[in-house]
C-alpha cells in the first residue's frame, strides 16, 4: 500500500507538471481560461497514460508509476517547473463567509470520498465493473461483462482507474468525479470573468454550480453525466475566451471519450462562437495546440476503434437490440423531435424543477437536481441580469439553444434531466452578477447554499440504512459484513444483461473474481458454472419474464440451482 | 445599466412583455400539481413585468430580494413534501 501511495504521488506530480507545461505552450493567456485548460490537459495526460499502460498490460502500481516517473523525469530534465502562475485575482474582496463555504464544501468532498462507495445502479452495472476488471487484470482489454452499455466510451472510468490502480483499492475512486466537478466550477469562474464579474461574484456563481445537488451527487457516484456537464461548460468558457480552434477540437476529443451525448449541446456552443467572433482572439499557439487536438481525438476515438475491431460497429451497442429495454421501448432516441422538446420542457419547468418527487439522488430520478440556490435565487436574478448585461444575453441565447437541442434529443424518461446538468451555470451566473451589485441578495443565496450543503451531504442512496450496508466504515480492510455473509467465496458468477450491479461483488480491494456468465439455456448455464467452477450466481437484475429469468426458473425447476435470497442470489448444487 | 437605445426601446419592451406573458401563460395551461401562486415561472413572469415598468434600483433590489425569499420558500416546501427531505437523513423503510 505504501509503495502504491508513493507511485501515486509521483504519477500525479508527472501529470500536473505535464499539464502545466502544455498550458505554458498553448494557453490562452487568460488566467481563468488557462485554469480550465490545465484541468483538461491533466485529464488528457491521465487518460493517455492509463490507455498506454493498459494496452501494454502494465496497468499496475509499478507499471503506471514507472511510466509516469519517466514522464516526470523527462519534463524535469527539460527544465520544466510546476508553478502556479494564474492570478485568479483572489483578493480580500471575497467575504469571509464565501471562503468558509468553500472550505466546508472541500472538506465535505473529502469526507464523502472517504466514506462513500458508488452504489448507483448504472455505476455498479456498467461504469465501474470494467474499472475493477482493469485493476484485477492490469490490462485494458478485458471481459466487459454482460451489460452492453459497458461498451460506451469510458473516459471518466480512465480517471477513476487512475485513482484506483496505485492503491489497488477503490477508496479514492470518487476523486475522478470530483475533479470534473472542479472543472465545472472553474469553467463557471471563467464564464463569470468574461461577464466582467469580480472574484466575489465569480466565486458565488462557481459555488452555486458545484453545490447543485445534481452535479455534486454525480461527482461522488461514479456516473459520467456530471463529467459531461463539466466538459460542456469548459467548452463554453473556452469559446467566450476565444481559444483557438485546435483547443476546441482538443476539448471535443476528450468529450467524445467521456460521454458522446455531450455533442447534443454543440449547437449552442457553435452559436456562441458566432456571437463572440468579434471579440479579440487569444494568441495562436501554433502546432502545439494541434498536437494536443490530435492526442485528444485519439483518446476519444480509441473507444470507437475498439468497438469497431471487436464488434464491427464503432457505436456499439447503438443500432442493436440492446437499445431497447425489456419491454421493447427504445432507451434513447436518435435525432431531434419538437414533440420531445415540448414534453421535456414541460416536465422540467412544471415538476422536476422543484425536486419534490424524490429525495436528492445522483441519477436525478424525477428531478432536475438544480437545488435551491439555482432555482430560487438564480432564476430571478438571471432575469435582472439578462436585462442589464449584453454578454449575459449572449451566453443565455447560446445556453437556450443548447438546452433546446438536448431536450429535443433525449427520450422523456425518469432520469433524462441529467443531460442538462451544465445549464444551472447560467442562473448561477445570474446570482454572481446580482450579489456583486446588491450585497443584500447574498442573504438568500447563503441560506440556499447552506441548505444545499446540508441536504446533499447524505444522499438518499446513502441514507442511514444504506450506511450500514454500503458505506464501509472499514473499507480499508474487508468491506461490509453483509456482503461477506452472502458471498463468502472469492469467485462469483453474474448473470443477466441490463443492470447486473456487479461492481460491489469485487469488494473494495478487488480480491473477488467476478465471472460474467453467458447462457442461452439451463443446460448452458450449468455447463458454464461447471466450466468456471462456480457455486454462487448473482442474478440481481434478471426480470422473471425475461429470457434469462426463464432459464433461471428452469434451472431451479430441474433442482440443481437454488435461489437463496430475494436479491437474486443462487447456489448451484454439485 | 445597458438599457436599449431609445428608438429600439419600444420594440424591446414589447418583446420583453411578450416573453413575460409567455411565462405567465405557460402556467395557465400547464397541469402542475401546485397552485399558480406557488409556481416559480408564473412569479418570474410577474417579476419581469415589474422590472420593465420600474426603473428604481432600490425598489428592484427589494423586490428581487423578496422574490428570491418567496421562491426559496416554495422550493423548500416542495423538497420537504411528504418528508422527503427527512427521508434523505433517515432510513427510508
Amino acid at each position: 500500500m505504501m509503495a502504491g501511495l508513493a507511485w501515486m504521488i509521483v504519477a500525479n506530480a508527472a501529470v500536473l507538471l505535464a499539464a502545466r507545461t502544455a498550458v505554458r505552450r498553448c494557453g490562452t493567456g487568460r488566467p481563468a481560461a488557462d485554469l480550465v485548460l490545465f484541468l483538461l490537459f491533466r485529464f488528457a495526460f491521465i487518460m493517455a497514460l492509463v490507455i498506454a499502460t493498459g494496452l501494454a498490460g502494465l496497468l499496475t502500481p509499478l507499471g503506471l508509476g514507472l511510466v509516469s516517473a519517466a514522464l516526470l523525469a523527462a519534463l524535469l530534465a527539460r527544465g520544466e517547473r510546476l508553478d502556479f502562475p494564474w492570478n485568479l485575482d483572489l483578493t480580500p474582496g471575497i467575504p469571509r463567509l464565501a471562503l468558509v463555504f468553500l472550505a466546508i464544501f472541500a472538506a465535505r468532498a473529502v469526507f464523502q470520498t472517504l466514506i462513500y462507495v458508488p452504489i448507483d445502479g448504472d455505476a455498479t452495472s456498467y461504469h465501474l465493473p470494467k474499472v475493477a476488471e482493469w485493476a484485477r487484470a492490469g490490462h485494458l482489454l478485458v471481459d466487459l461483462g454482460n451489460d452492453p452499455r459497458a461498451w460506451f466510451p469510458s473516459g471518466l472510468e480512465l480517471v477513476e482507474a487512475w485513482w484506483v490502480i496505485f492503491l489497488h483499492h477503490d477508496v479514492l475512486i470518487e476523486l475522478a468525479g470530483l475533479e470534473f466537478l472542479l472543472l465545472a466550477g472553474a469553467a463557471t469562474w471563467a464564464l463569470a470573468g468574461w461577464l466582467g464579474l469580480g472574484p466575489f461574484g465569480s466565486m458565488v456563481a462557481s459555488l452555486a454550480v458545484a453545490t447543485a445537488p445534481g452535479l455534486s451527487g454525480q461527482a461522488i457516484s461514479g456516473l459520467n453525466d456530471g463529467a459531461a456537464a463539466g466538459l460542456v461548460l469548459a467548452g463554453a468558457a473556452l469559446v467566450v475566451h476565444r481559444a483557438p480552434p485546435a483547443l476546441l477540437i482538443f476539448l471535443g476529443g476528450l468529450a467524445a471519450g467521456v460521454k458522446p451525448t455531450a455533442v447534443y449541446a454543440l449547437p449552442g456552443l457553435l452559436l456562441l462562437m458566432f456571437l463572440v467572433r468579434k471579440t479579440p482572439p487569444s494568441p495562436n499557439p501554433g502546432s502545439t495546440a494541434w498536437i494536443a487536438a490530435g492526442l485528444a481525438l485519439a483518446l476519444g476515438g480509441f473507444w470507437f476503434a475498439r468497438n469497431w475491431v471487436y464488434t464491427g460497429n464503432p457505436l456499439y451497442p447503438a443500432f442493436t437490440k440492446f437499445v431497447y429495454d425489456h419491454l421493447g421501448r427504445p432507451m434513447q432516441r436518435l435525432g431531434p423531435s419538437p414533440a420531445t422538446l415540448i414534453e421535456n420542457l414541460k416536465v422540467l419547468v412544471d415538476f422536476r424543477l422543484y425536486d419534490g418527487r424524490r429525495p436528492y439522488h445522483p441519477i436525478l430520478e424525477f428531478s432536475a437536481g438544480w437545488g435551491p440556490a439555482i432555482v430560487a435565487c438564480g432564476l430571478p436574478t438571471l432575469v435582472w441580469a439578462l436585462r442589464a448585461s449584453a454578454r449575459m444575453r449572449t451566453i443565455a441565447v447560446a445556453f437556450a439553444v443548447s438546452l433546446a437541442s438536448v431536450l429535443a434529443q433525449v427520450v422523456t424518461d425518469r432520469f433524462n434531466l441529467r443531460f442538462i446538468l451544465w445549464f444551472p451555470a447560467l442562473p448561477a451566473l445570474g446570482i454572481g452578477w446580482a450579489v456583486e451589485r446588491h450585497r443584500r441578495l447574498a442573504i438568500p443565496a447563503a441560506v440556499a447554499l447552506a441548505f444545499t450543503l446540508l441536504a446533499t451531504t447524505f444522499y438518499s442512496h446513502y441514507s442511514a440504512s444504506f450506511l450500514n450496508f454500503h458505506c464501509r466504515r472499514d473499507r480499508w480492510t474487508e468491506g461490509a459484513a453483509w456482503l461477506l455473509e452472502i458471498f463468502p467465496d472469492s469467485r462469483v458468477g453474474t448473470y443477466g444483461v441490463f443492470g447486473p450491479r456487479s461492481y460491489l461483488l469485487y469488494r473494495p480491494d478487488f480480491h473477488v473474481e467476478v465471472v460474467s456468465i453467458r447462457a442461452d439455456s439451463a443446460a448452458d448455464l450449468r455447463r458454464e458454472l461447471d466450466r468456471h467452477g462456480l457455486d454462487t450466481l448473482y442474478a440481481f437484475s434478471v426480470h422473471p419474464k425475461s429470457p434469462e429469468g426463464g432459464i433461471l426458473a428452469e434451472a431451479v425447476r430441474q433442482g440443481w440451482l437454488h435461489r437463496i435470497t430475494e436479491l437474486g442470489i443462487y447456489r448451484a448444487r454439485r | 445599466m445597458n438599457t436599449p437605445a431609445e428608438p429600439r426601446r419600444a420594440v424591446v419592451t414589447l418583446v420583453e412583455l411578450a416573453l413575460a406573458g409567455l411565462l405567465i401563460a405557460w402556467r395557465c395551461v400547464a397541469p402542475t400539481w401546485h397552485p399558480f401562486w406557488r409556481d416559480i415561472l408564473f412569479l418570474l413572469g410577474l417579476y419581469w413585468i415589474f422590472l420593465v415598468l420600474c426603473r428604481n434600483t432600490r425598489a428592484r433590489e427589494g423586490v428581487t430580494l423578496a422574490l428570491t425569499l418567496v421562491c426559496l420558500g416554495i422550493y423548500l416546501k416542495s423538497v420537504m413534501q411528504d418528508l422527503l427531505f427527512v427521508a434523505n437523513l433517515l432510513p427510508p423503510e
